[in-house]
């Protein structure tokens, strides 16, 4: 009878910490869906709009006529207006470093950093290595 | 699990693709008129048309770049 019981107590906390889980994620969901779209939609448009484009161009054409007045050949002016652009467009490259590869380096110091956030948050807590 | 729950959760996840299908779907548009007032502004600095253009596509190809990087980190986490 006890084992029965016994039996019960764990099906309903297991499927209580089920529902517990349920909730957390769609509580994540929710964050997420409002939140991603609007971060990938700041940074698009902060690249890939008319004003943007038109500002960008500003900055090149001028970069350009500076360049052209200062008695540069047509051909070094565009070459170099052309490497000034790819400052601006870098995007790509930006990316790639935030990226984790195998074996990056990046991605282990980031291990380390959340491993010693996490002890520090547990030894605030007060709790030490055994009593994890 | 509650129904509720798992409803919310679907409706969130279908918010979320749908969001993100209406960004990439747009963001072609974004570049391409992006690029025609970049190339205007060169062209008015002086610069000669087919170099203007040839920079306009050079800055529109940025677009590629980050979604070939994208789709890199995508399938990197898919494996």
């Amino acid at each position: 009878m006890e084992v029965k019981d016994e039996m019960i107590d764990e099906e309903k906390k297991h499927r209580k910490r089920g529902m517990e889980e349920a909730e957390e994620v769609k509580e994540i969901l929710g964050v997420v869906s409002k939140e991603v779209p609007a971060l990938i939609k700041s940074i698009m448009s902060a690249v890939f709009s008319e004003d943007s484009g038109r500002d960008m161009g500003k900055a090149a054409g001028a970069f350009y006529k500076e360049l052209k007045e200062s008695g540069i050949p047509e051909e070094t002016a565009v070459r170099m207006t052309e490497n000034y652009i790819n400052v601006f467009t870098s995007l790509g490259d930006i990316m790639k470093k935030f990226e984790f590869g195998k074996g990056n380096k990046s991605r282990s110091e980031v291990e380390k950093e959340i491993e010693r956030t996490i002890r520090e948050k547990l030894a605030e807590k007060g709790l030490t290595k055994e009593e994890e | 699990m509650k129904a509720s729950t798992m409803l919310k959760g679907g409706l969130y996840l279908s918010k979320l693709v749908f969001d993100l299908l209406l960004i990439w779907l747009t963001l072609g548009w974004k570049v391409r008129k992006a690029g025609k007032a970049f190339e205007k502004e060169l062209i008015n600095s002086g610069m000669p048309k087919e170099t203007a253009k040839k920079l306009a596509k050079k800055y529109s190809s940025v677009k590629d770049e980050i979604m070939k990087q994208l789709w890199g980190s995508v399938g990197k986490f898919r494996r």
